[in-house]
């Protein structure tokens, strides 16, 4: 008798179904609602005009720089909510089919059983219900980046290179991507080979967008202290918040964590990861050597370390002091996403564990491993059975009132410099036709205006300031009296009135010149505006178009290389084959 | 049929109690919320 065996890359997308069919079901509201997602931090518009901000050149810290500017370009060709039913589950089963593929050659067992831990866990889990989708783009680009990289230390050939470049482009999306991106690629890669240090380069000047925003930019480069202890990790349930850590989980935001984990089921997830690192540990260390070990490693301790860094007291306190001293260091608020390689560490563990269970029991009682399969399979969905009570509610679509595009529309029209503040003054918003949850103000994404907003966040009582000197200012003049006579002078020529805001009666807007309203949102022009002449000086605009080519060139360089190698590679198996 | 006991039987055993699971959960923990969170004079990023 005959067995037909797989080839690789059947094999390898047979594989890439169970991550896909998780993250399908995870977004399940996403795909079958029709509109656009519009809940905490996940805000997707039909069309993403091209802004400063998107350029990293307004008046906000550059927390979407360059993701903002990509978003953007798509939405010139693809709809942002059928982008969105591509990108936010397709990214989500990215990571999943990243991890298998860097347990190839450890069975199907290892590799599924990884592959679905890396889509349905606590870390993941969180994150979508909170609507971080593009810091899940750096977490599925992570364990390409980190395979990529290995082997150009190991064999140093330019199509790694390229291929460490373009994953690392991905993971750029957003500054914590990057800086995660070149942490992988600085303790994985970098070795005695030329090209390694090329490829640590490339991976540094991938996040010159951002680095020039920040450091050009109108918005304080330091951050309100009080964010270090809003954004903290938190224990999910009674046990400790080292527990919780170690179990993947500990977001700051209590309601985006499952119901399930408040119970034991936190701590039965904590003690299994950590029965995981101790016998795969041991196993790694073993194949690979106690210094390789140590080296791959590394990002995952030190993302680890550092969202434990401020749960302890003077872990808080140093923080505390870096953001309002450090440039940038605000960044290290809301320090749980750091967490993202340790947990692709625990997942790729998983598999390598699970890999040896088979073997040993494959031995004991041949023909028995495949029920570890099942294993592997439901592990995931016992560990955190409730996980879509609290994603779908973030990612259900909603349809948007038509009458902001026809607001939209009208300010488009408007030759000129245009800048807009959105009232009652507040930075996250309720939408009675929404999906039922918060989200940030629809109007900063859908407008091609400088839109001006509060930058508050409340979290739970403690209130943190945002960053921008523009929003503050407005901000004291709005409460010093009405927009009409406080707006002109400050270059505001139009003001965007949400009325499903219960504070929206209450706004005195006398004065103001009404150009439309509906029952859901209102447009006023501001009488007698003192226009400011360039709010961005071009030197920044010429420091921000060169961070944007240098960007543009690494990967166009990256992508011209793969393509070399390929034909190269075709071209000598074609000759090869020649009689 | 080693093959069907050894892959292809616990993939089906996995995914169909998986999907149990899952449905049975959310079918038992999904619900519109209770109160309409625009009534509080204050909206939240999140809650610690």
């Amino acid at each position: 008798m005959t067995r037909t065996v797989a080839r690789p890359w059947v094999r390898t997308a047979a594989l890439d179904l169970w991550p896909v069919l998780l993250s399908v079901v995870l977004c399940w509201p996403l795909l079958v609602g029709r509109g656009i997602p519009l809940a905490r931090d996940l805000v997707f518009v039909p069309r993403q005009p091209f802004t400063d901000d998107a350029l990293g050149l307004g008046d906000v810290a550059p927390r979407a720089v360059p993701l903002d500017a990509v978003v953007s370009l798509l939405t010139l060709v693809v709809d942002g909510g059928v982008l969105a039913k591509v990108l936010v589950p397709g990214l989500l089963a990215l990571a999943g089919c990243g991890v298998h593929r860097a347990l190839r050659g450890h069975g199907t067992v290892a590799r599924v059983g990884a592959a679905g831990l890396a889509v349905w866990n606590p870390w993941t889990v969180e994150r979508l219900a909170l609507g971080q989708w593009a810091l899940l783009a750096a977490y599925a680009a992570l364990p390409f980046v980190a395979v990529a990289v290995v082997r150009l230390r190991l064999e140093g050939s330019r199509r790694e290179l390229a291929r460490t470049t373009l994953w690392t482009a991905l993971a750029s999306l957003t500054p914590t991507g990057g800086l995660l991106a070149v942490l992988t690629v600085l303790a994985l890669g970098v070795g005695r080979a030329r090209r390694t240090w090329a490829a640590l380069g490339l991976a540094v000047a991938l996040q010159s967008p951002w680095v020039v925003a920040g450091f050009t930019g109108a918005a304080g480069l330091t951050s309100d202290p009080d964010g270090v202890g809003a954004f903290a990790a938190r224990a999910d349930g009674a046990g400790h918040v080292l527990l919780t850590l170690v179990g993947l989980g500990g977001i700051w935001d209590a309601r985006s964590v499952p119901a399930t984990r408040e119970a034991a089921w936190a701590t039965a997830t904590a003690v299994l990861v950590l029965v995981v690192l101790a016998v795969g540990l041991r196993l790694v260390g073993r194949r690979l050597g106690r210094g390789e070990l140590l080296r791959r490693a590394a990002p995952a301790v030190l993302g680890l370390v550092l969202a434990a860094l401020s749960t302890t007291g003077p872990g808080e306190t140093l923080l505390r002091f870096l953001v309002v001293h450090v440039p940038g260091a605000g960044l290290l608020r809301d320090s749980q996403k750091f967490l993202a390689p340790y947990v692709l560490a625990v997942c790729l563990l998983t598999g390598v564990v699970l890999a040896a269970a088979s073997r040993r029991l494959e031995a004991r009682t041949p023909g028995t491993s495949g029920w570890l399969v099942a294993v592997a399979l439901l592990g995931p969905l016992v560990l955190l059975p409730d996980a879509p009570t609290r994603t779908w509610p973030t990612v259900t679509p909603v349809q948007v009132p038509v009458g902001f595009h026809r607001v939209a529309d009208l300010l488009a029209e408007e030759d000129g410099p245009c800048r807009v503040v959105s009232l009652p003054w507040r930075s996250y918003r309720y939408y009675p036709w929404g999906s039922g949850e918060t989200s940030s103000d629809l109007a900063l994404r859908l407008l091609d205006c400088d839109v001006v907003a509060d930058d508050t966040l409340r979290v739970g009582d403690v209130v943190v300031d945002g960053e921008s000197a523009l929003v503050r200012d407005l901000r004291d003049a709005l409460a010093a009296g009405p927009p009409a006579e406080q707006l002109g002078q400050r270059g505001v020529g139009w003001v965007l009135v949400q009325q499903d805001d219960p504070e929206a009666a209450a706004l005195d807007l006398t004065g103001l010149d009404q150009v439309y309203a509906d029952a859901h949102v209102a447009l006023y022009s501001v009488p007698k505006v003192k226009y400011v002449s360039e709010s961005v000086p071009m030197s920044r605009r010429y420091l921000s178009g060169f961070a944007t080519l240098v960007t543009f060139l690494a990967v166009g360089q990256a992508c011209a290389s793969l393509v070399t190698v390929r034909r190269r590679s075709r071209s000598a198996a074609a000759a090869d084959e020649a009689p | 049929m080693g093959f069907i006991s050894t892959i292809v039987g616990p993939i089906i055993a996995g995914s169909v109690l998986g999907v149990c699971a899952i449905g049975g959960l959310v079918w038992s923990q999904t619900s519109p919320p209770s109160d309409n969170p625009a009534s509080k004079p204050i909206l939240t990023y999140g809650d610690r």
